[in-house]
């Protein structure tokens, strides 16, 4: 970010030898971005701030803000064994599905990049998850394929497995909703392989030269190349993972006794159905601090394993 | 013979062992994964056995041809990306042959051939629910809100990030952070006072669904800002002042000479609002409250409780009616789809 | 910015109440299945026809309905007349402890009271305000797919001794995913507390206090795991991995797999039609061999209420009276909404036929059986959701989360935090 914005000073300072006014410029720009302004204000920082502000209370969804409790809706979410619950809940998911998608998605990509014939094909056969992924319709048809007479398990019987009761047993339910996501890699997985195109084959001849093996080239040459991307895709499935709502909702409702009952389900839930607002919100506010935190950690730490060549036409 | 191989080549022996005289060791559970994977003597032989085979595999091919072995690794990574394939591509198709089964077939068989085809899950998927909405009045509804969100989404977008892109003004950077920092932002801490606000607003149920349709004219949607940002910064700074020599005001600037250049980008933009728009879930379960303005998302859901019994073949039907505009979109543009996934990112 | 924000605002009202409902007529919700929503409709039309009174319906399946209407309740844009839950009568209250329902003893002229006998209007009076109509009281009775218990060589069960032994029969005979009973965590709760009258006697919570000490409670809960032990009903894992968002949604209830529910009397037609063809389901009895007394409670199941926003309460008011005191709206209304609590739609369907009989039969053995009274919290949000206390007990005793006694001390704190609430 900062990057950015350094290097549009020195656009500025260009445009100033040119001979534009910077007056003129300051203020159409501004003009322009005043839509946005706006709505960033009462779209997002009122509600922001708003929402700070009723974890601090008792807002009720019939009854409004009755008495300023200070910190209890915070000790509530750190103490009350469902809402700790769903604290755990939400991180094992984050951790189950984020490195899995990765993994799997950067391992695809890695496939398809070599000459394979029909690329196109599996692209899109890999990508159509991605589009639909989201859409209640999958979540339902989830159910169908994991309940316990379902497709999965009459798969599982074929191969002489016994069957496995996945909506019901609390990790395997948990699971299949990581597997909902893992199985959307699609997106991840096309900006992978247009990364993996990037790198240039001069790289890999001469370390053939050298005597690197494939995976040695692997993680010396094609993973520092592609690690901003790599860092672009854990920032967004992180973000993402924290957030999801409608494979909990619809596929378990947040079952088997809680254990798929996620922070956005438990925000939900504690707000339209015990009309808890205030204890909501807070719920709500400890996620953003959660994913703040790990965001932040990934901004910092990138210093250190993202790799950006000077020369990749940023600005 | 390197020591890897050897650590495999012990590793699948041990598994094999442990698949036929007993497994009574819980590995999953150490894992955190599963509690139970069913027999686990079967995954262990599984397993095993898979190992095994990458060991003989390396153990054969590494001594013979480059060709042979070239051959050999062509042939599994196809393997490999045809097994994926399946793996993406045979829920949907399974979910197109349930359509067309009656309820007693779908969860007896894994064909996907129908073995007595029937039209009936189509023909119970027309029915009208509860406040006078059908299925295809749900898709009407869905892109009432859609297409409204879709232009004002790639119009706001555009302005703004033509303001950002190409203008500099007091607190540009500082606002620049700003709108970086909301792609982070996660939407559940805004859910329930947005919720709070719109209802204040009266929007909450609106006929005309500006809850879900005013933030999109203010560009609210960052993560399109940010794309158009990107595609912007690969369009020569001097198109923009040739145009200003030649007498074009800034928004001709912006439509004349920008928005031609950046038209992929915008088309980009507006088939994902399309797509994330008509998957939304959480907004519409918010804000439209009366069953008559439910969008196809809601009804999906709702067709699952609509009247006694349960048919899947029904709610497959009804499933898979409301995902087909999704992906005829998808066949049709699909390019599109894969150039603004990696506009986005690439650069940043 | 302030004043393009204000202009963005009115505009945006201005919008929206263009759409608000002209004057002279009403908004109607409620929820159901098909054949409520079309009786409804059918009467609804009936009342346009009869007074010209323009009503503009709204209804759907029970799936988060509720929280819709607690939203449209809370933010004081509800429906002009609803269908409303008994508890709603006490939970959508504001912060001055005014509800959000119109005192109906205000329309006492137009909706004939005297139709409703005192008791169960008494259950719809808060604070003095007649707050609902009770349309119909119901109570909680087992039902038995009598097909199933044949296969099985086995008669319907008469007692609970009879129940116990079926189900490792059906176990033994039918298979293992064959139980004679299939209870939800709520039915479990509803039935231990039945089960707990029966042996105690006394009602479930007196003066907002819970009447039955954490031994007791314990007692019924290990009755409840005696069920799930002598393979009498499925276990929560069970239930949770047949896919189903209820019981009647449930292919192993349609298929005739689970032979028997403990279910609302009104709510019996419901699992009838859901049945595959070839199925007999009856209406069972009570057991005598529970305990020393006759437990169970009745409550009012449904009501309609007009909300305080309604702008026009005397059509709101007509438009009740029609639907449950006139000849021509109970004659289309039937048992649609169970069997009707005014005397005289009671009557006018006797007299033509116009109750389910399998409904009939159910309502008059639970009025005739049942004696306890039910506390309006009972059915509180905070205790009965998916997420609340009786699922957490309930479906932790069964998951094997909980000891028996762990189970119980959840109940009775969690029971006594929402009896103490406000």
């Amino acid at each position: 970010m900062t990057k950015t914005g350094g290097s549009s000073t020195t656009r500025g300072d260009l445009r100033k030898r040119r001979g534009l006014s910077k007056l003129e410029q300051g203020y159409m720009g501004f003009f322009l971005i005043l839509p946005w302004l706006i709505g960033f204000c009462i779209f997002k920082l009122y509600p922001f701030v708003s929402s700070l502000y009723y974890s601090f209370t008792d807002y009720d969804l019939f009854k409004g803000v009755q008495n300023i409790v200070g910190f209890q809706n915070y000790i509530d979410a750190f103490t009350k064994t469902k809402n700790v619950k769903a604290l755990q809940v939400t991180f094992i998911y984050a951790f189950m599905t984020v490195p899995l998608k990765l993994i799997f998605a950067l391992f695809i990509a890695y496939i398809l990049n070599f000459k394979i014939k029909g690329v196109g094909l599996f692209r899109t056969a890999y990508y159509v998850p991605s589009i639909l992924g989201g859409s209640v319709a999958i979540a339902v048809l989830w159910k169908a394929l994991f309940k316990s007479d379902g497709v999965v398990n009459t798969i599982l019987a074929m191969l002489g497995f016994s069957s496995i009761n996945f909506l019901a047993e609390k990790n395997w339910a948990l699971f299949i909703i990581c597997l909902l996501r893992v199985w959307q890699f699609g997106s991840t997985m096309v900006l992978f392989l247009a990364a993996l195109k990037g790198v240039s084959e001069d790289l890999y001849e001469a370390a053939s030269i050298d005597g690197a093996s494939k995976a040695r080239q692997f993680i010396s040459i094609t993973i520092p190349l592609i690690s901003p991307i790599i860092f672009y895709n854990l920032v967004t499935l992180l973000v993402q993972a924290f957030q999801e709502f409608n494979g909990p909702y619809i596929i378990t409702n947040g079952g088997p006794r809680n254990a798929t009952t996620l922070i956005s389900l438990i925000v939900y839930n504690t707000a339209f159905k015990d009309y808890k607002v205030g204890m909501s919100s807070a719920m709500a506010w400890v996620m953003f601090v959660i994913v703040m935190f790990f965001t932040i950690i990934a901004f910092t730490s990138q210093k250190k394993w993202v790799y950006y060549s000077d020369d990749d036409g940023r600005g | 013979m390197s020591i890897a191989m050897i650590i495999f080549l012990v590793l699948s022996i041990v598994l094999l062992g442990l698949g036929f005289y007993g497994g009574t060791v819980d590995m999953t559970t150490a894992t955190g994964i599963s509690a139970s994977i069913g027999q686990i003597r079967n995954f262990y032989l599984m397993l095993g056995a898979l190992i095994l085979f990458i060991v003989i595999y390396r153990f054969i091919f590494n001594r013979s041809n480059l060709k042979v072995q070239h051959m050999m690794s062509t042939t599994i990574r196809y393997v490999i990306l045809i097994a994926v394939g399946a793996f993406m591509v045979y829920p949907l198709l399974w979910m197109v042959s349930a359509t067309f089964k009656d309820n007693n077939e779908i969860f007896s068989t894994l064909s996907l051939i129908p073995a007595r085809p029937t039209l009936d899950g189509y023909r119970a998927a027309m029915n009208d629910y509860g406040g006078d909405i059908n299925i295809w009045r749900a898709m009407g509804n869905t892109y009432k809100y859609v297409i409204p969100k879709m232009l004002f989404t790639v119009i706001s977008s555009t302005v703004t990030a033509y303001g950002f892109g190409r203008f500099k003004f007091r607190g540009r950077n500082a606002l620049f952070a700003l709108l970086m920092a909301t792609l982070f932002l996660p939407q559940v801490v805004l859910n329930i006072p947005q919720f709070l606000m719109y209802r204040n607003f009266g929007w909450v149920d609106s006929p005309y669904y500006l809850a879900l349709i005013v933030p999109t004219l203010f560009a609210q949607e960052t993560y399109f800002v940010y794309m158009l940002i990107q595609f912007m910064r690969n369009i020569p700074r001097e198109l923009d002042e040739a145009a200003k020599i030649d007498g074009c005001n800034i928004m001709q600037t912006l439509v004349l000479v920008l928005v031609p250049m950046l038209w992929p980008a915008m088309v980009s933009a507006g088939l994902f609002q399309f797509m994330w728009s008509s998957n939304d879930f959480m907004g519409p379960l918010l804000y439209v409250n009366s069953p008559a303005r439910y969008p196809a998302t809601l009804f999906v859901r709702m067709s699952m409780d609509a009247d006694s019994g349960f048919a899947w073949n029904r709610v497959m039907a009804v499933s898979l009616i409301s995902i087909i505009p999704s992906l005829v979109v998808f066949f049709l543009a699909q390019n599109q789809f894969m150039d603004g996934v990696t506009a986005g990112a690439v650069k940043g | 910015m302030k004043k393009f924000i204000a202009c963005l605002l009115t505009m945006a009202l201005a919008l929206t109440a263009v759409a608000a409902v002209a004057e002279g007529s009403l908004t109607f919700s409620w929820w159901g299945g098909d054949s409520r929503h079309e009786a409804t409709q059918a009467a609804v039309d009936a009342f346009e026809a009869a007074t010209g009174i323009e009503v503009t319906s709204t209804y759907s399946a029970w799936t988060g309905w509720e929280d819709k209407m607690s939203q449209y309740f809370a933010s004081d844009s509800a429906f002009d007349v609803n269908q409303v839950n008994w508890n709603w009568l006490y939970s959508f209250v504001d912060a001055q402890g005014n509800s959000k329902f119109y005192d109906l003893n205000q329309v006492a002229d137009i909706i004939d009271l005297t139709q409703f006998n005192a008791n169960s209007l008494a259950q719809c009076t808060v604070d003095g305000q007649l707050l609902a109509i009770p349309v119909s009281m119901t109570g909680r009775i087992f039902y038995w797919n009598k097909t199933t218990f044949e296969k099985a060589g086995l008669d319907t069960p008469k007692s609970l001794a009879d129940l116990m032994a079926a189900g490792p029969i059906f176990a033994e005979k039918l298979g293992d995913d064959y139980y004679p009973i299939a209870l939800g965590a709520y039915d479990k709760m509803i039935l231990m507390v039945y089960y707990l009258e029966c042996v105690y006697g006394k009602d479930w919570v007196v003066d907002n206090t819970l009447n039955y000490t954490a031994e007791e409670i314990a007692e019924g809960l290990a009755f409840i795991q005696s069920l799930e032990d002598n393979h009498v009903c499925p276990t929560s894992p069970t239930l949770a991995g047949d896919g189903a968002d209820s019981l009647d949604k449930n292919p192993k209830w349609m298929e005739g797999k689970y032979a028997g529910i403990f279910e609302w009397d009104s709510s019996a037609s419901k699992f009838e039609s859901a049945l595959n063809e070839g199925q007999e389901f009856i209406v069972g009895d009570y057991f005598t061999d529970m305990g020393e007394y006759q437990g169970g409670y009745t409550k009012v199941s449904l009501a309609l209420a007009i909300s305080n926003t309604a702008a026009d309460k005397e059509s709101a008011a007509k438009l009740i009276e029609f639907l449950l005191n006139s000849e021509e709206g109970a004659k289309l209304m039937k048992s649609e909404r169970g069997i009707p609590l005014s005397a005289k739609a009671n009557e006018i369907c006797l007299a033509d036929g116009l109750l389910n009989e399998k409904v009939a039969e159910a309502n008059a053995k639970v009025l005739a059986w049942c004696q306890n009274a039910l506390d309006p919290k009972f059915e509180a949000a905070a205790l009965k959701n998916s997420d609340g206390v009786y699922y957490d007990a309930m479906d932790g005793l069964s998951y094997q989360d909980y000891s028996i006694e762990e189970a119980a001390e959840i109940l009775v704190d969690g029971i006594t935090e929402v009896l103490n609430a406000d």
